[in-house]
């Protein structure tokens, strides 16, 4: 089979991953005041030398990295300065600053830092032991955004890989708790995944998830308070999904939606627009999901970091096959789509999903 | 992915004040700045040095008011209006920010309102102040996000995801960053003093540049169709954005690789190929004031530009500015803007001696005219985390035309001669 190649005709998904604490007690999703810290242990997930003094977002993307490398994707089979990286977060190094800020307000000043974590005063130093370890020599990308951060890392590192900046990616996205007094307790854990073109995935036999596009977008919220504001939401929504449709092929079904959102205005707009949207095309049959097509906003929340879009991502491109758009939009402005198409065949997935949440 | 980038507009804030115009009279002026020290009483540190713009409030959102500052007068300078931009075409229109910190004061301890909030919102809220719809992204690629904010705005033109982006970097005062550079041992306690022997260290600051990144193609249709009201200069035409290159040394977390393999791979993918050196009229460099880091820089460019790196003027804009951080690039964009305008390289702020080890042609007595043919600037930006990028930025038009050689901006009295002491020219 053919497949398309570039940013339109999508890139195809050979490895995913994800890094998780398990369940909170009672099977709910959210550990209240967050997760135990010791639910990773990076001697065991990474090794037993030369992680110790990375910060934990940190630990958590190269496990994940790993992950997803492990489950098929083949970023070592391109030369290193071909292969490039797009990271996402947007907390992960929240609560380490907010250590070092105390430290040199109040406790010694500046010397008493460690020098180990000194330099992730940057934030994208978060991924340059996962450059090393994987020789992603192409470039290091990395975008912070609340909520959609992972997404826009998948629109970005797509379109550099479309203007032949690298031939193979990862994308990662990682979060760690936000600092006491933050006012809510953050994301934990990491996200990973490959992309490739097709027909390179496909040359060498490799297992495809699925073909992913995505577009990102901003409104102002400010100007949703009058219904000029409201209506140019929805149109300028409705353009940017018609637009992603259209690249999969005229007379494409409408896919199945996946929603994360907070409760703001614009994530309620959103949702109605591109319900609208979906609502004209005829339906393509349903399939199970990670994510609950259908629920009300707020039912898979956005949360503080960019993880929970990441979170959704990889589980709807290692889950069964079908065509599936992952909508994100929160209260800041900024609303992302990612559209997976199927490639009528089900994926392998030989280290897929089930290291979710591995309790080490 | 063929659609011809160019950039119309230029924007700046920096420690020399607020505009271009302060901006290019303190290039010409090549006076020494020597740093401040923040008004931070919780800045316990021995070098709380750093290059601050001129504004008191180390409370307020400085990144922001900066990046805002900065992106109006590119606006303007694009002859484009913010209610005419956030009409029709506003989907059409979106915002890439680089920053190494984004916006760190209301985290920092004493300095917000307790809480936390998302630092990274700066192209949201140029996007939200502007009235924009397209994409709005923060980078964070450390001192690098501004070339890589650059080099997703071609990408996004390139591709036709976008008609004009809005697009560069800001970056401001943070205790934490400070701090953590001066355990790190990184401070240059005299001022930031790039390629010089005696230098220890970088200095800081603070500043945003923005640029208006457009499709050729969209240029021409809106300004065929109506006058421009910009504050552009006359006769001062669109400059081609023509390469951007990216890399990653994927190794130490804060020091490049000996090798300069990286840096010298995002070079040439900036100039574009075999031959695409020919046409440098000046290179800004990164270049900091940390010891590895120029000369790392300078072995680079000698591998680049081979044999003309004798006569290629290099500009250290961190030397008049300090180290802007994630703005750096943009900065850097903004300058060589300045230069392929005016057609001349100002001369260097004056070294004491330049670092053998560097050895780079550092005019510091005259201005040097750019020559027709070398009317391309490059400039470089690294960051932590191995972020490498490179860019381009060129007067295609004055290249073609011998004449336009700024007539009234002298002779190039430092061509052709020895470039400095201690240097092998």
């Amino acid at each position: 089979m053919s497949l398309p190649i570039g940013i339109d005709g999508g890139l195809a998904v050979t490895g995913a991953a994800l890094v998780l604490p398990p369940d909170a007690p009672g099977g709910r999703a959210q550990w209240p005041g967050g997760p135990p810290d010791d639910w990773f242990d990076h001697r065991t997930r990474l090794g037993p030398r030369g992680y110790k003094y990375l910060p934990a977002a940190a630990q958590y993307l190269l496990a994940a990295a790993r992950g997803a490398a492990a489950d098929g994707g083949g970023i070592d089979l391109v030369p290193e300065d071909r292969r490039g990286s797009a990271l996402a977060l947007n907390g992960a190094l929240a609560g380490l600053f907010d250590r070092m800020d105390r430290q040199v307000a109040a406790e010694g000043g500046a010397n008493a830092l460690s020098p180990a974590t000194a330099p992730y005063f940057a934030a994208s130093v978060l991924g340059s032991r996962l450059a090393a370890e994987h020789g992603l020599k192409g470039f290091a990308l990395t975008l912070a955004a609340p909520g959609t951060a992972a997404l826009e890392a998948v629109e970005a590192g797509a379109r550099a890989l479309a203007a032949g900046r690298c031939d193979a990616l990862f994308v990662g996205a990682a979060e760690h708790a936000l600092p006491k007094g933050a006012g809510e307790p953050g994301e934990q854990g990491a996200a990973a995944l490959v992309l490739e073109p097709p027909a390179a995935a496909e040359a060498r036999g490799a297992a495809v998830h699925g073909l992913v596009r995505a577009r990102s977008l901003h409104v102002p919220p400010r100007s949703l308070a009058e219904g000029a504001g409201r209506a140019r939401l929805t149109a300028t929504v409705t353009g940017a999904l018609d637009r992603l449709l259209a690249a999969a092929g005229p007379g494409a079904r409408a896919p199945e939606p996946h929603y994360v959102l907070d409760g703001s205005p614009v994530a309620a707009l959103t949702r109605a627009a591109v319900d609208g949207v979906l609502a004209i095309r005829p339906a393509a049959p349903p399939t199970p999901g990670a994510l609950a097509p259908g629920a009300p906003p707020g039912a898979v929340p956005l949360g503080a970091g960019s993880l929970a879009a990441a979170v959704g991502l990889v589980r709807l491109v290692t889950g069964e096959p079908g065509d599936r758009l992952l909508v994100v939009a929160g209260g800041r402005g900024h609303i992302a789509f990612v559209l997976l198409s199927a490639l009528g065949r089900p994926p392998v997935r030989p280290h897929g999903p089930e290291r979710e949440g591995n309790p080490c | 992915m063929t659609e011809e980038v160019v950039v119309t507009g230029i924007g700046a804030v920096t420690c020399h004040g607020g505009g271009t115009d302060a901006l290019w009279q303190a290039m010409t002026a090549a006076g020494i700045r020597l740093p401040d020290r923040p008004a931070d009483r919780l800045a316990e540190m021995d070098l709380p040095l750093m290059n601050l713009v001129p504004d008191p409030d180390l409370s307020a959102e400085r990144a922001a008011r900066f990046a805002a500052a900065a992106a109006r007068e590119a606006l303007a300078d694009a002859g484009l209006d913010p209610d005419t931009l956030s009409g029709d075409g506003s989907a059409r229109a979106a915002v890439v920010v680089g920053s190494c910190m984004g916006e760190p004061g209301t985290n920092e301890r004493g300095r917000g309102d307790g809480g936390w909030t998302p630092p990274f919102r700066l192209a949201g809220g140029l996007a939200e102040e502007l009235g924009l719809y397209g994409a709005a992204h923060d980078v964070t690629t450390a001192c690098s996000a501004g070339g890589y904010a650059l080099g997703m705005a071609v990408d996004m033109v390139r591709s036709g995801e976008a008609d004009l982006v809005l697009a560069g970097g800001s970056d401001a005062y943070s205790r934490v960053a400070l701090g953590c550079f001066n355990r790190l041992g990184a401070v240059d306690p005299e001022r930031c003093r790039p390629f010089e022997q005696e230098r220890a260290g970088t200095v800081f600051a603070e500043g945003a540049g923005m640029l208006v990144v457009e499709s050729a193609t969209s240029h021409r249709a809106r300004t065929s169709t109506r006058p421009r009201t910009g504050t552009r200069p006359a006769g001062a035409r669109p400059l081609r954005l023509s390469g951007v290159g990216w890399s990653c040394d994927a190794g130490h977390p804060t020091a490049p690789h000996a090798d300069g393999e990286q840096i010298v791979r995002a070079m040439r993918e900036a100039l574009g190929g075999p031959g695409g050196e020919a046409g440098i009229g000046c290179v800004i460099p990164h270049a900091t004031g940390t010891r590895i880091g120029d000369e790392v820089e300078s072995r680079a460019l000698h591998h680049v530009l081979g044999r003309r790196v004798r006569d290629v003027p290099v500009y250290s804009l961190k030397a008049l500015l300090g180290h802007t951080g994630g703005a750096s690039a943009a900065l850097g964009a903004v300058a060589a803007a300045l230069v392929l305008r005016h057609g001349r390289v100002p001369r260097n702020i004056p070294l004491d001696h330049q670092d053998p080890q560097c050895p780079v042609w550092l005019p510091q007595r005259e201005p040097v005219a750019l020559e027709p043919g070398r009317r391309r600037v490059l400039v470089n930006a690294y960051g932590f985390g191995g972020s490498n990028s490179s860019l381009v930025l060129e007067d295609a038009e004055a290249a073609e035309n011998a004449e336009d050689a700024a007539a009234a901006d002298g002779p190039a009295a430092d061509r052709g001669r020895p470039a400095t002491r201690g240097v092998a020219a």
